[in-house]
């Protein structure tokens, strides 16, 4: 049931590993009867049942579902009764979720994918790893990015990932080419330089390996030609060893270099290096692979946009502090932004200032925790950008729904429908960041 | 020209040559065309007779006797008074081994010979207050020297070129604030030297100051019945307790003004005077409620480093309306404690005569406070020594420690707190001050020790001219009212018959910057003549 | 302050409440046992109630500074002004433990007990961070001095703005049996033992204020409060505060008032976050503080600790309660933390309930006199 709602998933084509999803082990099919629901769009359903099938939602409506529709035979569907309203569960673009030693250690390389790193979705797998999920679910987050945080420029590919049965991460989303442009000042400079030096000398690979197939094709002929002029080379000797056997030297190697008409067989031209790293940012620029950017200064931002423009990259740029000026040009190009809440700790309004540049020049803004865990906090600095401006609900499909696109996750997460995963969150209060009344998440079994 | 009912009153009193007089008196006069008697009041066309070293008629519009000494458009003043000085100490100015050194004297360690006295008559000021520094909770007694008229020790110096001491007991010296628990920090937690007799923080020093007033107290008790030896610490306390020392609590910020306030409260002080008072101007209402007068400081502030520079906005906004702050901590149950309710510090021996802290006996402490084995050769040797005060740490190793780094330290951390004090400093305190009707004098602190002359006390009134302080108010801040503070209203710091013959002839105006000072008389001898 | 304006002719928001109080509160007597002076009828949309609820239809009267009554139908004095107010008004927020105007160093090294300290001696009044307060909604703050002593002396309550600043000179005696705070291997105790032995000599039940005010004790396993029990007797009134993993140890301190740390700022350990679950389950009555070892938490974070409890427990009232009346009970203070009869009228008008983080601050009353408001009302 749920890879048929995968295979429904739209978006950019997820790599050839993600086709395959885990199976997180969820059973149960059952309603849940709530006061309302939050839908996309800001749209209110009042009174809401959510019915969940295996973890994900089957379906929302305003009405119990009817028990004559349930066949002979089969268990009457389970109804729980909860006050308060649903919403679906955040997704967060930039998790703290720490996948650090989960590799044994290995040095940190370009090629190595996050997603071969998860655990085997096993009830007891790697029990820390599962209380930390546990203890985000509890926050009411549903699915997350996950990166490396080195201080390489590809720190390899992330993957978005969505917590199984026994909160356990599993390959939801697919790859993602993570390139880091971390780092302020003058070393933001350089990695700005890096970022567009990375591209152009994948591109100079590619060049060097359609040079290196010309190459290989002209020796091919060579060879060919080389081969018929020694056929006839070879004929001529026989003739001549038949016209006087005795001009033949003993040596024949000294003979050999002494012969100027023996043909030279032509070399073969040497293949370029293996690159992998290379490979895998050609493989961004052929469209394969989605390219995430943290860009922590303006600098890097600009240089980032220049790539994404220059090879058409699906991209995605991380925290982009600084960088509002470029907003524009990001929109035009379509890139996306994921903005670094916990910047909000500071407690002043320049995030809330960064998102409305952003989400005013027609930005997809996403919310993503800054690579720390915000716990439940989280909610509460995405409700104080409301307080500095920014419309609840922008805010709102900044932790939700936007996250979702913005990570090809489609209609699989960040909102209530068919198909989406079937955690979410219910609230007493006004809105999903008010604290004030009782607020509970919703994990199905 | 009129004459005021003040100055009528005052030639009623003028004397007549008394007859048995021995030798015939020295009598010389000065027709000036400006007088600033000093009380706010101007003169003009006055003719100023000098007897003996008095002043004895001041007589406007009168006729010059022959012999007068008349230089054209002149200004007098009386000679100014310091009320709030350091200058001219040898070495560093309090006893840092004890906390509490009230009954040390600074006039034992003044230079009469410095030349910063010499700069500072030339610069017009006669009379200054000596004040110890502001690194001890009680620093001891401050002096009045007069800059100039002494007996000179130095056989190559002119006669009249020394200071001549007025009084060595001017004051108690009481400091709140960061200077006196600056000395103590060391990198680690661990206060390691001689200094660790001395608090580390400002509640620290306010015990510190608290302790001895409840000692002092208690000593009292135990003299009367004859259970305790003479104490010269506690003595000095208590007379200040009864009114015989001014006290002088070196305070900058408004919250050790406050601290200030609620210590007097406490201890039924007689009165007493802040000095610097750099952020005085936001307890000024507090201030003008309960009478206490300030000396005002330079005004230091702490973020630039220097003298600050011009009233901020925020500042302007004060001039206009002073800051309401309410009298009521004043009365706070809290801060009345009653005697012998508090515990005293344990290990401190002497004072525990009373018997209230004997719980703290009952296991034999060090200083810190830790129980100490009664076996402990250094324990034995502490208690054979009970006459040294033992909050300093017996040990013969930092008893070397105390002599051999001791100056250097103590001049490195001479009035620190200074840079670290004063956000709030503005060079509108004494404008703000007298707006709230606060009391308030100018006070030049190190301004003579140095050459420089921007800084002198002349200076500092005409800076505060310059921010909002009337004229008259200025002239008085630094002779009639600051001679007041200083408790010689009734022999210096105003031209009045009977009153010293300090006199200052300025070019022009004092307040202006143009002026600069002419003859400076000190008793009647001219101790500077830049004519 | 500034020159009184005119009075409001139409006193229908916040702003014109705030100016109105400002021109006329200044008049009110700061500490009299009988209130005088005009009396303000405040109705407000909704009014958080001592328990932590939000009541609508509320009217809370205010005279001299103080609350007179708060109730749906009190009966209103004669020439009392009403005031219908757009928000939810709360009680200020008490930061119950903070170092704040207490400049470095606030620790006393000289000694190892040092009873006699008084933190309010410390407090700079005119320091930079008390506007910060007001701005976050705290209107009163529990100076304390640091606990590096095992005796460190007495905190102080201090309002964050108004004429009267001081509410509590000598709040409780703070104590700290947190060995790695008062240890010290050169002159100190080197252990838990060595700082009990000293704690037991001290005698704390006999400094004189303690038997009256208690005592505030730092603690980080049970073992320290076993000992703070025995050193310093039954007859003490005690309070903790929590360091170190405050689960393990947390079922000695059921049904008592117990401070702990802003809960880590974007750190969290599963652990951590279930601490304060099991801690509010066991009854504990939690309160927060700003004051910490590295300084590393602001005035906002106070709200925000709220809003994480609320969410945790799952309890709103609980979240409310500890950092307003649980804060004034921890402090030992019936003057502030609640909007009831004869409290101070430390009030604040939010646009919405204060743990919906999207809601604004629309003005701030401290002792009745407008501290903060805000002019750009819609």
């Amino acid at each position: 049931m749920a890879l048929a709602f995968l295979a429904a998933v739209a978006g950019f084509a997820p790599t050839a590993a993600s086709q395959e999803a885990a199976d997180p082990g969820y059973q149960r099919t059952y309603t849940i009867h709530a006061d309302a629901c939050w839908l996309p769009g800001g749209r209110v359903v009042e009174p809401a049942f959510v019915t969940i099938d295996k973890g994900r939602i089957a379906g929302v409506s305003t009405r119990a579902p009817r028990e004559r529709n349930t066949p002979f035979g089969v268990q009457k569907p389970t109804i729980l009764r909860v006050e308060g309203t649903l919403a679906p569960a955040i997704v967060d673009a930039w998790s703290g979720l720490p996948m650090a030693g989960r590799d044994g250690g290995r040095r940190p390389l370009p090629q190595s994918r996050l997603a071969e790193d998860l655990p085997v979705l096993v009830a007891g797998a790697d029990p820390g790893l599962a209380a930390r999920v546990q203890a985000l679910r509890n926050s009411g987050v549903g699915v997350v990015y996950l990166g490396r945080t080195d201080g390489n420029l590809q720190r390899g590919l992330g993957v978005v990932a969505g917590f199984s049965v026994d909160n356990l991460p599993y390959d939801m989303g697919g790859d993602w080419l993570d390139l880091s442009g971390a780092g302020a000042g003058g070393a933001a400079q350089i990695r700005a330089q890096d970022l567009k030096a990375t591209f152009a000398s994948a591109v100079a690979l590619r060049d060097a390996r359609d040079d290196f197939d010309e190459k290989l094709e002209k020796y091919e002929e060579d060879l060919k030609k080389y081969e018929e002029d020694f056929k006839k080379y070879l004929e001529e000797q026989k003739k001549a060893e038949k016209g006087g056997g005795k001009a033949r030297a003993e040596d024949p190697k000294q003979d050999a270099k002494k012969d100027d008409k023996r043909p030279k067989r032509p070399k073969r031209p040497a293949p370029p290096k293996r690159n992998v790293a290379g490979d895998l940012i050609l493989d961004a620029i052929d469209g394969k692979l989605p390219v995430r950017v943290q860009a922590d200064s303006g600098a890097v931002v600009a240089a980032a946009l220049d790539v994404a423009e220059e090879h058409h990259l699906k991209m995605l740029l991380v925290n982009a502090a600084g960088g509002t000026a470029h907003a524009d040009r990001m929109a035009d190009l379509g890139v996306g932004v994921v903005l670094d809440l916990s910047r909000q700790l500071a407690g002043d309004d320049a995030l809330a200032q960064d998102f409305l540049a952003y989400s005013k020049a027609g930005v997809q803004v996403a919310l993503g925790s800054g690579g720390r865990d915000l716990g439940p906090m989280m909610l509460t600095l995405a409700g104080e950008l409301v307080a500095h401006g920014v419309d609840q609900q922008d805010v709102w499909a900044a932790l939700t729904s936007t996250p979702a696109e913005l990570l090809g996750l489609g209609g699989q997460a960040g909102a209530l429908q068919g198909g989406a995963i079937g955690s979410m969150i219910l609230f007493g209060g006004a809105h999903p960041f008010d604290a004030s009344g009782v607020f509970r998440s919703h994990q199905p079994k | 020209m009129l004459l005021t009912p003040l100055l009528a009153s005052l030639l009623s009193f003028a004397p007549a040559d008394t007859p048995d007089e021995p030798q015939p008196a020295s009598v010389s006069s000065y027709v000036v065309d400006v007088l600033h008697v000093g009380d706010g009041q101007v003169l003009k066309n006055v003719v100023v007779t000098v007897t003996d070293g008095k002043v004895s008629a001041v007589i406007p519009g009168g006729d010059a006797p022959d012999g007068a000494t008349r230089l054209e458009g002149v200004h007098m003043t009386p000679g100014l008074v310091d009320a709030f000085s350091y200058m001219a100490v040898d070495g560093d100015t309090v006893e840092q081994s004890r906390e509490t050194t009230a009954s040390l004297k600074l006039s034992t360690t003044i230079d009469l010979d410095s030349p910063s006295f010499a700069r500072a008559a030339s610069e017009g000021v006669t009379t200054a207050f000596l004040t110890p520094d502001s690194l001890n909770a009680f620093g001891g007694l401050a002096a009045i020297v007069k800059t100039a008229g002494g007996q000179p020790a130095d056989l190559f110096a002119d006669e009249g070129a020394s200071a001549k001491l007025v009084h060595d007991a001017a004051a108690l010296k009481i400091s709140l604030g960061n200077d006196v628990a600056m000395g103590n920090r060391t990198p680690g937690r661990v206060p390691n030297s001689f200094f660790i007799r001395r608090p580390t923080t400002r509640m620290g020093t306010v015990w510190a100051i608290r302790s001895t007033f409840y000692n002092a107290m208690r000593y009292a008790e135990a003299r009367e019945a004859g259970e305790a030896d003479y104490h010269a610490d506690y003595e000095a306390v208590l007379a200040a307790m009864r009114g015989e020392i001014p006290i002088r609590v070196h305070a900058r910020r408004n919250n050790d003004v406050q601290t200030a306030l609620r210590l007097a409260a406490e201890f039924q002080w007689p009165g007493f005077v802040i000095e610097e008072g750099t952020e005085a101007h936001r307890a000024s209402q507090l201030l003008a409620a309960a009478g206490v007068p300030v000396v005002a400081g330079p005004g230091y502030d702490n973020r630039q480093r220097a003298i600050a520079q011009g009233p901020t906005l925020e500042q302007l906004r004060f001039l206009a309306a002073p800051p309401q702050i309410c009298c009521e901590h004043l009365h706070e149950d809290a801060f009345v404690v009653e005697l012998g309710a508090f515990p005293v510090f344990p290990h401190h021996h002497e004072c525990d005569v009373d018997g209230s802290a004997q719980h703290y006996e009952e296991i034999p402490r060090n200083e810190w406070g830790i129980p100490i084995d009664p076996h402990d050769p250094l324990h034995h040797e502490h208690e054979e020594h009970s006459e040294v005060d033992p909050m300093l740490p017996e040990n013969e190793l930092v008893r070397d420690v105390v002599l051999s780094i001791g100056g250097e330290r103590l001049a490195s951390g001479l009035n620190r707190g200074r840079f670290t004090e004063g956000d709030q400093a503005t060079p509108a305190l004494p404008a703000l001050l007298h707006q709230a009707g606060v009391p308030m004098a100018i006070g030049g602190a190190e301004a003579h020790d140095a050459a420089a002359t921007e800084a002198s006390l002349i200076h500092q009134a005409r800076r505060a001219v310059a921010y909002g302080l009337p004229r008259d108010q200025a002239i008085a801040s630094i002779t009639s009212r600051a001679a007041a503070l200083c408790g010689l209203g009734d022999r210096v710091g105003s031209v009045a018959v009977g009153m010293d013959a300090d006199l200052v002839l300025w070019s022009g105006d004092p307040l202006e910057h143009s002026s600069r000072p002419l003859l400076v008389v000190v008793d009647g001898e001219v101790v500077v003549d830049n004519r | 302050m500034p020159p009184a304006s005119s009075a409001p002719t139409s006193p229908s928001n916040a702003v014109l409440l705030a100016t109105s109080l400002l021109a006329l509160a200044p008049a009110l007597p700061a500490q009299e046992a009988k209130a005088q002076g005009p009396v303000w009828a405040l109705q407000p949309t909704h009014v958080i109630l001592p328990d932590g609820s939000t009541a609508e239809g509320q009217t809370v009267l205010v005279q001299g500074g103080r609350i007179l009554g708060v109730g749906a139908d009190l009966e209103l004095p004669s020439g009392a002004r009403r005031w219908k107010l757009d928000g939810v008004l709360a009680p200020g927020f008490v930061d119950a433990f903070s170092a704040y105007g207490t400049d470095a160093p606030a620790q006393e090294d000289s000694r190892a007990l040092t009873p006699m300290l008084r933190a309010y001696d410390a407090v700079d009044l005119d320091g930079d961070d008390w506007g910060k307060l007001v701005e976050a909604g705290i209107t009163s703050a529990h100076v304390l001095p640091e606990p590096n002593n095992i005796q460190s002396g007495w905190g102080a309550l201090v309002a964050s703005a108004g004429k009267d600043r001081m509410l509590v000179g000598r709040t409780r005696q703070v104590l700290s049996m947190v060995i790695s705070r008062v240890g010290d291997p050169a002159f100190g105790p080197s252990s838990l033992a060595g700082a009990i032995e000293l704690l037991q000599g001290a005698d704390t039940a006999r400094v004189p204020g303690v038997a009256d005010r208690g005592v505030l004790a730092h603690v980080d396993d049970s073992a320290a409060i076993r000992a703070i029990r025995e050193a310093v007797g039954k007859e003490v009134d005690t309070r903790w505060m929590m360091w170190g993993d405050a689960a393990s140890y947390g079922g000695e301190l059921r049904g008592q008032y117990a401070g702990m740390p802003i809960p880590g700022v974007g750190a969290w350990t599963p652990r951590g976050l279930e601490t304060l679950k099991r801690l509010h389950k066991a009854g504990v009555k939690v309160c927060f503080g700003t004051w910490s070892p590295n300084g590393a938490a602001q005035p906002g974070d106070l709200r925000r600790a709220a809003a994480t409890m609320s969410r945790l427990t799952g309890d709103p009232k609980a979240a409310m309660a500890a950092i307003t009346s649980n804060a004034a009970a921890f402090i030992g203070s019936d003057q502030v933390g609640a909007i009831e009869k004869g409290r101070r009228a430390d009030l604040v008008l939010w646009s919405a309930h204060p743990l919906d983080p999207s809601a604004q601050i629309r003005a701030v009353l401290i002792h009745g006199e407008a501290a903060h408001r805000v002019t750009d009302s819609e």
